[in-house]
């Protein structure tokens, strides 16, 4: 595990190789982070129109806001999971001529999915303080519930950047499997109002527990959207799927880092 | 261990190779069997020692495991068995500019490929003005980089290399860049890198070339260390490896000749003074180069030219004549030329003719050989370089001149 630690054991290569992939994600400019906020937003805003407006398909009240909430989280761990894909594989000279400790780079470009995270929370929150009073004393929780969330994406990173060097099709798995997680997490809906579900609830408990996304994501939804404290078996299972993934990503680092520079 | 020491025990690696380029996860799954991996031995049970100081040739043909030992020894990666340990940084020069950002000023990329070799920021920032100086880019180095020439680029690459407080330089032969000045300045700062006492691992195809910077050598052959010592002994046994890994099938598949054919050049040979075909010749021996041309028509008397070539392809000299001067007859068929060389004018190496028959006004190409002819120039003596460089010395002095007696031969290096 301790190839985490790197990232401040090595402070100077991490910020430089930081920004350099927040140079390459947003083009060295202010509205390139402008142009990485419209995505979810844009979302956002399409789904609401579909789901809420036009299907009526929720009750929930300001659904653009409960959706917007969660997309926060999810949009940050779908782009740090794709661009940590590349991280190793596209750096080929460096990989094979430098020794450097070299899952900096995966954990850099998550990083940079850390400065959008930060700034979408920013523009999230502003309305939902306006609009939801009860978030007013609760919204600080989140904060601190975002550590398990890059934390699981630091680990996966780390795993699927290394993998992606030895299998050459895993960034293509990574996106398709995005897809289905993403409508499998419950970000457009809740899990406790699915009218199919009546009478075999133990169904929202498995779609709830064995995706390791939703406890993450709920518990920074709760004190952001519905003004609630964490529940105390999310943060718990939060931080222990976060724990898992930083083991994974110690271990595919450690299985696969010698024959990284071979295989490029 | 003192910095800058190198030691291998007993270094093998070993790495997998894959029938096909890259594999997926899905094959891997689903063809688990078909994929099983050929294991390649990059290195074999490789041991050596280098001091502080030192610095030493690392030979060997094309895939002999010299670049696995640099990387092994850059730390890249790690020996499948054995030990490999390095005292102190290793500065590599075999890829210069790795890491740089294209759309980052020469300034930020100073910062940024340094880091990558492990200096801190305020390392950088008391290396920073020595490392713009030396690459000579101070009206450029707050532009991105990818406005640079591929010269400019290099000469950053460079700069940081050799300033990044290394004990241990990785170079090969191509490690002088930019225009002939900056190589000059390359080739300097890496002598002075010597004259510091840092080591040097030097990877080169090229004899003098090793020559020139190292005093001790390593030849490899298939991942096995055959030699660890002089320099010019391990030369020597690299050049009679090539000489004899070449079979003669291969020579004549790897033949590449072109041309539209009236006339072509048969049968190409190469004979000492005593008129025995030879390939290893002394420096300053009598070499003959005896040429058949078939004809297959009447034709006005071609040209024959013969060009000389060192091993990596470069021109060394040319020689022309219009065979009519030779009396060709028009109506005759099956010629036979000699061309004399009285003294070779090499000292060592491996080298090659190549010879093209065109009609007399050069328009038209009848035929084109590529390494007609290769042979070895073995070196004898004190020789040293590419060039026999012969004189007369003389000495004249105060009034009265006096002729130094006797003449003397020397020889020294060619290439600056």
């Amino acid at each position: 595990m301790s190839l985490y630690a790197d990232v401040v054991r090595y402070p100077d290569l991490f910020l430089n190789i930081f920004r350099r992939e927040l140079y390459g994600k947003y083009r060295g400019s202010i509205l390139g982070l402008f142009w990485t906020l419209v995505n979810p937003l844009a979302l956002m805003a399409v789904y609401t129109l579909i789901f809420s407006v036009l299907l009526k398909a929720f009750q929930i009240e300001h659904y653009a806001l409960f959706v917007v909430s969660g997309l926060v989280s999810w949009v940050f761990f779908q782009s740090a999971l794709q661009m940590s894909c590349s991280s190793l594989f596209a750096q080929p000279t460096l990989v094979k001529q430098v020794r450097f400790p070299r899952h900096i780079l995966p954990l850099a470009v998550v990083g940079t999915n850390v400065v959008t995270l930060v700034a979408m929370l920013v523009v999230v929150l502003v309305p939902n303080l306006i609009v939801i009073p009860e978030t007013r004393t609760t919204f600080w929780a989140a904060i601190p519930m975002l550590l398990p969330l890059i934390a699981l994406a630091s680990g996966l990173g780390v795993v699927v950047g290394y993998v992606t060097v030895v299998y050459r099709d895993v960034e293509h798995l990574v996106t398709t499997i995005l897809l289905p997680w993403f409508f499998v997490t419950p970000i457009l809906y809740s899990l406790d109002e699915l009218p199919g579900l009546e009478g075999n609830e133990w169904v929202a408990d498995v779609l709830y527990y064995a995706n390791f996304v939703t406890p993450i994501v709920e518990s920074i939804r709760d004190p952001l959207f519905f003004g609630e404290w964490p529940a105390v078996g999310d943060v718990v299972y939060s931080v222990g799927a976060a724990l898992a993934a930083l083991a994974l990503g110690a271990l595919a680092a450690h299985r696969f880092d010698d024959q990284v520079p071979a295989s490029l | 261990m003192n910095v800058g020491t190198i030691v291998a025990e007993n270094v093998s690696r070993r790495f997998k190779v894959y029938p096909q380029r890259h594999v997926t996860l899905k094959e891997a799954i689903v063809r688990r069997r078909q994929l099983r991996p050929v294991e390649v031995w990059a290195l074999q049970d490789v041991s050596f020692q280098i001091e502080p100081g030192e610095s030493v040739g690392f030979m060997g043909r094309n895939g002999s495991g010299k670049t696995t030992l640099l990387r092994l020894i850059a730390g890249v990666f790690r020996p499948t068995s054995g030990r490999m340990a390095v005292a102190g940084r290793v500065g590599s020069l075999l890829e210069l500019g790795a890491g740089f950002h294209h759309d980052f000023t020469g300034r930020d990329n100073i910062y940024l490929s340094a880091s990558i070799y492990g200096l801190r920021k305020q390392d950088v920032d008391r290396r920073f003005d020595a490392i713009v100086e030396f690459s000579e880019l101070e009206r450029f180095i707050d532009l991105p980089v990818r406005t640079y020439s591929a010269g400019m680029y290099m000469r950053l690459g460079f700069s940081i290399a050799v300033n990044v407080d290394a004990d241990v330089l990785l170079l090969d032969e191509v490690f002088a860049v930019g225009d002939e000045a900056f190589q000059r300045k390359s080739v300097n700062r890496i002598l002075e890198f010597r004259r510091e006492g840092k080591t040097i691992a030097f990877v080169s195809h090229s004899g003098p070339a090793v020559e020139r910077m190292c005093d001790r050598a390593l030849l490899l052959r298939q991942g096995v260390l055959e030699y660890d010592g002089d320099t010019r002994e391990a030369i020597r046994r690299y050049h009679d490896m090539l000489a004899d890994e070449e079979d003669p099938a291969e020579r004549t598949a790897g033949l590449r000749e072109w041309g539209s054919g009236e006339a072509r050049v048969t049968d190409v040979r190469l004979e000492n003074a005593a008129g025995e075909v030879r390939e290893h010749f002394l420096p300053g021996e009598q070499v003959v180069l005896r040429l058949k041309v078939h004809n297959r028509e009447a034709i006005d008397p071609p040209s024959l030219a013969i060009e000389l070539r060192d091993v990596t392809g470069a021109l060394l000299s040319r020689a022309e004549r219009d065979l009519g001067e030779l009396g060709w007859d028009r109506n005759g068929e099956d010629a036979e030329v000699r061309f004399d060389i009285k003294r070779l004018p090499l000292v060592e190496g491996l080298f090659q003719f190549n010879v093209s028959l065109t009609d007399g006004a050069r328009a038209r190409r009848y035929h084109s050989v590529e390494k007609a002819a290769e042979f070895t120039v073995v070196p004898q003596g004190e020789a040293h370089g590419f060039v026999l460089f012969e004189g007369d010395w003389s000495l004249e002095q105060n009034a009265s001149v006096q002729a130094a007696p006797g003449s003397e031969t020397a020889q020294s290096s060619g290439r600056g």
